[in-house]
C-alpha cells in the first residue's frame, strides 16, 4: 500500500500532473457521481474559490494513478463550512485556531471488493489524522453524511454533532467535529494495518515528514 | 431530549468501555420518547441466524428467545426493511400484506402482546457491505417530529459503541509484533535482562516497548501491562 502524499502551495509545482488527475477525479465524483451540479465546470475539473495557496491535498497515488483524495484548510482561513454550511453548525465549534477543515474527500471505485476499498479509505483516515497531529491540531471538521459518523466510530474516533442535520438531495447531512489525539491516530492505524507514518511528499520544504517518493 | 442532553449521551457513550453502560444509556434516553425495550444488531442475510450478530439486547427475555429461536428476523417486515433504506423509518412503514403475508402480520402482533405496539427503527449500513440496525419498541412512543432526527443520530452512536465494544478484533492489532513478543516473556517471568539476551536487544529498547505498550493499554506499570495483554487476549499465556 502507497503512502499518502501532502501538497500544498509549496510543493504543488512538483505534483502538476497528479492535482490535474485529483480535480478530475473530483468533478468525476461529486458532479458525475452524486450530481451536485453547482461544481460543474466545463473543463471537467472541480476547482472551486478554496484551491488556494490555503489548501492542502491528500492524495494516495498508485502506478501515477490518484486512486484517492482529500482537501484540507485551516479554520484561521475560509473554509466551506464557514462559508457554506455555516447553518449545520450552530451548536458549538471547536477552537478555530486548532482546527481544521476536511472536504471533498474521495476514494475511486476500482472494481475490487468493498474490503479492498475499505482499506484505502482507512489509509486515507490515517493521513487525515497524522497530518492534523503533526500540526498540532485538536480538531477536524467535516460536513457529511450522517453514516460517516459511523465509518468514522468503527475506527474508534470521537466525533461530535456541531448542529442539526439537515436532509441534503434525499440524505441526512450533518457538520461534525472529530477529535484529534494520539489514540485516534493508533486506532485508525490499527483499523488500516498499519504502523508509523502513513505520509510523504516531494520535496516538502518545511513541517512535513522526511522527503521520500514512494512512487 | 435537548441539544445539550443528546450531546452529553452521545459523548458519554463514547467515553463508556463497557457495552453493558452503553445499554443503560442508550435506554435512558430513549424512555424519554416512551421506548421500552430496544435491541441493536446486525443483520444476518437469509439462512444465518440473528444470534451471533445482536449486539446489545434491551428486549424482554422472553421475546429475545422467542426471536432468535423462531428466526423471526427473516420474516420481521422492520428487519427487511432494513437492507432497502437508509434512513429511519417508524415500524408502521414498514408495510407488507397482512392477508398475504401471515408470519409477518404474527411477528408484529406479538411484539404488540408484549408491549411494543409501536417503534422506530435505525438502519445501519457499515463500509464493509454488512447491514444492521438499533430498533426501540413502545407501548405508545411520544415523540416530536424534530426528535426523529436526535433518535437518528444517538442510534448511530450507540450502534457503532456497542460494535466497536463487543468486535475487538482491531483491539488484536493494537501491539507490533515486538511489543507483543516482549510482553509474552514477561509473561512467563522474565526479566528485562533475560529478555534482552534472548532477543538481542538493549534494556533501554524494551522499557521503552513496554512503556509504549502501557501507554496503549492504559496501564502504568510492567505488571498491569501484561495483566492488561492477558486479558484481551493479546498474549498468550
Amino acid at each position: 500500500m502507497p503512502d499518502v502524499h501532502v501538497v500544498n502551495a509549496e510543493n504543488a509545482h512538483l505534483y502538476t500532473d497528479e492535482l490535474d488527475q485529483h480535480f478530475r477525479r473530483r468533478h468525476d465524483v461529486f458532479v458525475g457521481r452524486r450530481g451536485w451540479s453547482e461544481l460543474q465546470r466545463p473543463d471537467g475539473r472541480d476547482i472551486d474559490e478554496f484551491d488556494d495557496e490555503t489548501a492542502t491535498h491528500l492524495l494516495i497515488i498508485e502506478g501515477g494513478e490518484v486512486v484517492a483524495g482529500s482537501r484540507l484548510h485551516p479554520h484561521t482561513a475560509p473554509t466551506l463550512l464557514s462559508r457554506k454550511f455555516a447553518r449545520l453548525a450552530n451548536w458549538q465549534l471547536p477552537p478555530m485556531e486548532t482546527s481544521l477543515d476536511w472536504t471533498r474527500l474521495y476514494v475511486l471505485p476500482r472494481g475490487e471488493t468493498a474490503a479492498a476499498r475499505m482499506r484505502v479509505s482507512r489509509l486515507m483516515y490515517c493521513a487525515i489524522m497524522q497530518y492534523a497531529l503533526e500540526r498540532e491540531m485538536s480538531a477536524i471538521t467535516f460536513v457529511g453524511y450522517l453514516s460517516l459518523i459511523e465509518v468514522f466510530g468503527a475506527i474508534g474516533w470521537r466525533t461530535t454533532p456541531l448542529g442539526m442535520p439537515e436532509v441534503i438531495d434525499g440524505r441526512a447531512t450533518l457538520a461534525a467535529g472529530i477529535a484529534v489525539d494520539e489514540a485516534a491516530l493508533f486506532s485508525a492505524l490499527a483499523a488500516a494495518g498499519r504502523h508509523g507514518s502513513v505520509l510523504t511528499g516531494r520535496c516538502l520544504v518545511s513541517g512535513g515528514p522526511a522527503t521520500r517518493d514512494a512512487a | 431530549m435537548h441539544v445539550q442532553e443528546l450531546l452529553d449521551a452521545i459523548d458519554q457513550i463514547q467515553s463508556v468501555d463497557d457495552p453493558q453502560k452503553v445499554l443503560d444509556l442508550t435506554a435512558a434516553a430513549l424512555s424519554q420518547y416512551g421506548f421500552t425495550a430496544f435491541v441493536i444488531t446486525g443483520l444476518p442475510y437469509r439462512g444465518q441466524s440473528i444470534e451471533g450478530h445482536i449486539l446489545l439486547s434491551g428486549w424482554p427475555t422472553e421475546w429475545y428467545e422467542r426471536y432468535v429461536f423462531s428466526d423471526y428476523v427473516h420474516v420481521d417486515p422492520v428487519a427487511q426493511r432494513c437492507f432497502g433504506t437508509a434512513e429511519p423509518f417508524f415500524w408502521t412503514e414498514a408495510s407488507f400484506d397482512r392477508q398475504k403475508n401471515r408470519t409477518a402480520a404474527r411477528v408484529m402482533n406479538e411484539a404488540a402482546d408484549i408491549g411494543m405496539n409501536e417503534g422506530f427503527c435505525v438502519p445501519m449500513h457499515m463500509e464493509d457491505g454488512s447491514q444492521g440496525c438499533i430498533s426501540m419498541g413502545a407501548e405508545r412512543i411520544e415523540m416530536p417530529h424534530e426528535a426523529r432526527v436526535l433518535l437518528h443520530m444517538l442510534g448511530i452512536y450507540s450502534f457503532f459503541r456497542a460494535r466497536l465494544l463487543k468486535n475487538p478484533s482491531p483491539a488484536r492489532r493494537l501491539l507490533t509484533p515486538r511489543e507483543t513478543e516482549i510482553l509474552t516473556w514477561a509473561a512467563v517471568g522474565k526479566t528485562n535482562r533475560d529478555i534482552s539476551e534472548t532477543l538481542g536487544i538493549t534494556e533501554r529498547t524494551i522499557l521503552d516497548h513496554f512503556q509504549n505498550a502501557g501507554r496503549k493499554l492504559e496501564t502504568r506499570t510492567r505488571t498491569q501491562a501484561v495483566a492488561m495483554a492477558l486479558q484481551y487476549r493479546l498474549i498468550q499465556p
